[in-house]
């Protein structure tokens, strides 16, 4: 009976570990919810997740989008993304400070795609 | 060559510029990675918990036959899956503070897992009959070794 007792907590441990783990977006700060119509300074579309550099209030913003198979199967290929393009961004800042937003959505070209 | 140059040649080399562009070589490599924790962590978790004196109707060296390969296989596939995922991403990586932590834990279950073997392989047998305390705490060890370093993993998605 020893060793089921043991592996129940464990099994709660690593459940409540998850649960808190996959807050990934809780480093931002939702409540501070940014749109912003820039152009696309750099990108660069690639795994784990592609990024985008924009100018926001006179500093360099990093943009955090989502894994590239995401992007393409919900219709934002690598050529959608061009340094120079006019885009909107919609997400949220790190709550730290850092130059950094998680975007939870993208218009481009006029087609909105979510990217959570 | 130090550390960090090597993390940026191999960030820039071919191998790591695949891990990226492809839509497909990253998912697949995270899901190889994950299936070597399975493998390393479930086996290790069974021979430890074994080692330091649960399910003792099992025989020691019979279970530590089959487990230790599995182990073994587990920390293999992990070794090489992620190798291929600092390729894509050595720089954010070193920057991480998790990232050096989580290399030394895998130092010490591996060299926990030597030492053990070279102490006590020979004596399983009888392990039951006189179980050294040394051994065992190196059992409880391995496990907590192991557990933090695949914590540490998972969470360095989320520093």
């Amino acid at each position: 009976m020893r060793i089921k007792h043991v592996l129940l907590g464990a099994a709660f441990a690593a459940a409540a570990g998850t649960a808190w783990a996959h807050h990934g977006w809780s480093s931002y700060d939702a409540d501070k919810a940014l749109k912003i119509e820039t152009a696309l300074v750099d990108v660069q579309y690639r795994n784990p997740h592609a990024e985008a550099d924009i100018e926001y209030q006179g500093n360099r913003w990093d943009v955090i989008l989502a894994p590239t198979r995401r992007m393409e199967s919900r219709g934002l290929p690598a050529d959608a993304l061009k340094p120079g393009k006019t885009i909107i961004i919609e997400g949220y800042p790190r709550r730290d400070g850092t130059h950094e937003i998680r975007a939870e959505r993208i218009t481009v070209d006029g087609k909105t795609i979510e990217l959570r | 060559m130090d550390l960090l140059a090597w993390a940026a040649w191999i960030e820039h080399s071919a191998l790591g510029a695949w891990m990226r562009s492809s839509s497909v070589a990253y998912p697949l490599v995270n899901v190889i990675h994950v299936f070597g924790l399975v493998l390393l962590i479930g086996s290790m978790l069974l021979l430890d918990l074994r080692l330091m004196g649960f399910v003792r109707r099992l025989p020691l060296p019979d279970v530590s036959d089959i487990l230790t390969p599995l182990a073994i296989a587990g920390l293999v596939a992990l070794i090489a899956s992620g190798f291929l995922l600092f390729a894509a991403d050595a720089g954010p990586l070193l920057d991480n503070p998790l990232f050096p932590v989580k290399l030394l834990f895998i130092a010490l279950g591996t060299i926990n897992a030597l030492a053990f073997r070279a102490l006590w392989g020979s004596r399983l047998a009888l392990w039951d009959q006189h179980p050294p305390l040394a051994g065992r705490l190196q059992a409880l060890a391995s496990l907590l070794t192991w557990v933090i370093a695949g914590t540490l993993g998972r969470l360095l998605a989320y520093v």
